[in-house]
């Protein structure tokens, strides 16, 4: 497990995290508190109070993201998106052949027009976008959503660490992931268009990017003729620059 | 054992056939309308067939100059095939993409058997899947270079991944390699790449006594069917096309936001941002999964590159190959899998299926290797009929997507309506058209190739210095003069006062414009949807002095 030190540099060394500070300190407190209990549940057995504390932070989360997000309909189509529809409705007559036919006869038409596909697409839209890693390490660049506002939540130069962490990592993994495929499902419902982003899943990417740094660091011990230290300089480095551009761009 | 054999070898044929079905129906109508760079490839085939020279006059050009492009030529050479049997139309334009299309498929289906990792039903998953993806089908329906040099670059890659085995395929792998160079801009750079990083990883093969000496024939093969590029390779034409699709513009600015650091650290900082995130974004799930090509002209309606349900064997797979990565074939398809988006992701355009074709190869593998841990399981019959229905609901997407929606609402995308206009050129023989190019792709190219204007009279319009310094001269200007045609903007001080037909999109010609100059409507064209595409108008000289005079008196 990755040290304390290093989880809280990574948990206050990025924009996202001083962003919600800036707009709800709540918000942000929740998040402190709850990414440090993380932390704690997986380095070592946790008492049943602080498990219980654990889950009513996660389900105080989950009822803050839903509170702040802006919930879009699942199924009603807006005025551009009606005119779209009824402009593909006339698609099916026009130069009639044997598929239109078979659209016809087996109502697929129906069924690709109609509102169930509209449900789905949208749910595969807020799927798709909570696990897009550009929208978490590169502002959505360069398919930036225009309707969002996002923001590069944390550094890219982190991305890879982040990467590291997700494929090494193996300490109460059944545990980790069921609550992130909890996360993710409920961000699926409730769509994306929050100021303050997916936050649900600042805790994760944060304990992943450290365990991932930390894997580097232990990496670097190899090289025995070579201080620790000085890669650590290094890191520490590239990751002020980094940190630097990131606040370029948020500013 | 046999009876497998034979089931697969049924199930293979089966795949096939409807592998050519869908890249072979309704070749000529959809897309609807022939795109701009489909007609400057198929009308330069047809001018080099008849003339041996391109629309430039260039004699057997080394490289295409179509719009300033400086197209690899291979693939309009063998466009004149087609051409010479069933003339100049769209569907001869298409066809050795669609040829290519089609010969992917038993290539896959070899790759997935060749690398021996996975089972023997998995490699018809795989081949199925790979034959209903949307980017497969999507490139070998349109009359582009990509989808050749996609074929070339898959036999180069597994002639040599054969090799590793059996020395003598390392000559042919080579010479594919090198061939799909000359057929398309991305394998100019992904192709030497790839050949590196091979050479780097699987030197312990490459450099034994028994596969040197085919080896560095091989690698003598490569460099020869470089020599037209090398011939070319210090003029502008070898570099414009990739220089204008840099982003420079963006790190600079980029680098402007970065200011407080020097400009040594704010430029590497800016292009490794720039590049991470173009280079990313060809891996994620959303553009992979969900999210049609922003270009309208590279996109389905509704439908990403890949079904939104092959993620999750994505994913698995992806989790596999990381877990296995010292195994060779795992190695072999990470390399593809982390080289394949480098050339797209040197360029602007966000998640380009164009220039990143060559990523469908190894994400069909990994895609495959998770549906082959399926199968691995007791219920496997379970997840074997799941991947069936799954498929055709996939085939069912893909209709509606491709062959109900997209002829229709991305027909003026694709150049409808230049054809129709032909029409209208040839039905008034004596008349003086001019066509406002404006908001339009090059309107000479598509009208020459429909009116099949004789290559001679546009190779007469060329400028003189194009044609004595085609490789350096890359600056292109889009007024043409065809005779009976111009293509340039609108002169509204001039224009009106002589007998024209002046052509343009909804835009171009307003209500007051009309009212104004007396211009009388002579037609429209309108797309499927039945939004305007053209509208023409036919000037009134005699009634327009009339009345500037009777304004000055």
């Amino acid at each position: 497990m990755p040290p304390i030190w290093l989880t809280v540099i990574i948990l206050f060394g990025n924009v996202w995290i001083w962003r919600i500070f800036k707009q709800n300190f709540f918000i942000f407190l929740l998040l402190i508190i709850f990414t440090i209990l993380l932390y704690v549940a997986i380095r070592q057995r946790i008492t049943l109070i602080k498990t219980i504390l654990f889950f009513i932070l996660l389900i105080t989360i989950i009822v803050f993201q839903y509170k702040t997000t802006t919930r879009q309909s699942l199924s009603i189509l807006d005025n551009d998106e009606q005119r779209v529809q009824q402009i593909r409705l006339q698609a099916y007559v026009y130069d009639p052949d044997l598929i239109k036919i078979i659209f016809f006869r087996f109502k697929l038409r129906d069924f690709y027009e109609g509102s169930l596909n509209i449900v789905i697409t949208r749910l595969q839209r807020n799927f798709f976008e909570t696990i897009d890693l550009n929208i978490y390490f590169f502002g959505g660049h360069p398919r930036g959503r225009v309707w969002s506002n996002d923001f590069e939540k944390f550094s890219f130069i982190l991305l890879p660490l982040f990467l590291i962490g997700l494929l090494t990592y193996r300490i109460k993994q059944k545990l980790l992931s069921t609550i992130i495929i909890t996360c993710i499902f409920v961000l699926t419902l409730i769509g994306h268009k929050n100021n303050l982003g997916p936050f649900l899943l600042l805790p994760f990417l944060v304990l992943y990017i450290s365990f991932g740094a930390y894997t580097i660091l232990n990496y670097t011990k190899k090289f025995h003729k070579i201080p620790q230290r000085y890669f650590l300089i290094i890191i520490l480095l590239t990751f002020l620059l980094s940190l630097i551009q990131s606040i370029a761009y948020a500013s | 054992m046999r009876a497998d054999k034979i089931s697969i070898s049924l199930l293979f044929i089966i795949i096939l056939v409807f592998g050519a079905h869908l890249r072979l129906y309704n070749l000529e109508k959809i897309p609807n309308g022939l795109y701009v760079d489909e007609a400057s490839t198929g009308y330069n085939a047809w001018s080099v067939l008849l003339t041996g020279k391109d629309e430039y006059g260039k004699q057997y050009p080394l490289a295409f100059r179509f719009f300033g492009s400086y197209t690899p030529p291979l693939y309009t050479y063998l466009t004149m095939i087609p051409i010479s049997l069933y003339d100049l139309s769209v569907l001869s334009v298409r066809i050795v993409s669609m040829i290519s299309g089609i010969l992917l498929i038993p290539l896959i289906f070899l790759f997935l058997k060749w690398l021996k990792i996975y089972k023997n039903f998995s490699a018809v998953f795989g081949t199925l899947l790979f034959t209903i993806s949307p980017w497969s089908i999507f490139y070998s329906r349109v009359g582009y270079e990509i989808n050749l040099a996609f074929l070339f670059y898959c036999l180069g890659l597994l002639t040599f991944w054969q090799g590793l085995k059996s020395p003598k395929y390392l000559i042919f792998g080579l010479a594919f390699l090198s061939l799909s160079t000359n057929i398309y801009h991305s394998e100019r750079l992904l192709a030497h790449l790839t050949l590196l990083v091979f050479i780097v990883v699987f030197k312990k093969y490459l450099f034994k006594k028994e596969y040197r000496k085919k080896f560095f024939l091989g690698l003598i093969l490569y460099l020869l069917i470089l020599i037209p590029q090398f011939m070319i390779l210090f003029t502008p034409a070898n570099t414009s096309r990739g220089l204008g699709l840099f982003y420079h513009q963006a790190i600079f600015r980029q680098a402007e936001k970065i200011s407080i650091l020097p400009v040594t650290a704010s430029i590497p900082t800016a292009f490794l941002r720039e590049f991470s995130a173009q280079y990313l974004s060809y891996f994620s799930p959303r553009n992979l999964f969900f999210q049609p090509d922003s270009d309208l002209q590279r996109s389905i309606p509704e439908l990403s590159v890949f079904y939104p349900w092959m993620f999750l064997p994505y994913l698995i797979g992806l989790y596999l190959l990381m877990k296995y990565h010292k195994n060779p074939a795992n190695k072999f398809i990470l390399m593809l899998f982390l080289l394949a988006p480098i050339p797209a992701s040197l360029t602007g355009d966000a998640f380009s299926t164009q220039r990143s074709l060559p990523l469908l190869l190894p994400t069909i593998l990994i895609i495959t290797l998770g549906i082959d841990q399926f199968l691995k399981y007791r219920i496997k019959k379970v997840w074997a009929v799941a991947v069936v229905v799954l498929s055709f609901v996939s085939i069912a997407s893909f209709y509606r997507s491709y062959m109900i929606l997209l002829p229709f609402e991305r027909a003026k995308t694709w150049g409808y309506g230049y054809m129709q206009l032909a029409k209208e050129v040839k039905k008034r023989p004596d008349a003086q058209f001019v066509i406002d190019n404006g908001r339009i792709k090059p309107a000479y190219i598509e009208l020459a190739f429909f009116l099949k204007l004789p290559p001679y009279k546009l190779q007469q319009l060329v400028d003189l210095k194009i044609k004595s310094d085609y490789y350096h001269n890359i600056v292109w200007d889009d007024y043409y003069n065809l005779g009976e045609i111009e293509t340039r903007a609108i002169d509204w001080e001039k224009d009106i006062y002589k007998d024209y037909i002046l052509v343009g999109d909804e835009l171009a010609i307003s209500k007051t414009q009309i009212d104004e100059h007396f211009l009388t409507p002579e037609f429209e064209i309108k797309d499927p949807i039945g939004e305007i595409v053209f509208s023409a108008y036919k000037t009134n000289p005699k009634k327009k002095i009339l009345s500037t005079t009777k304004q000055i008196d």
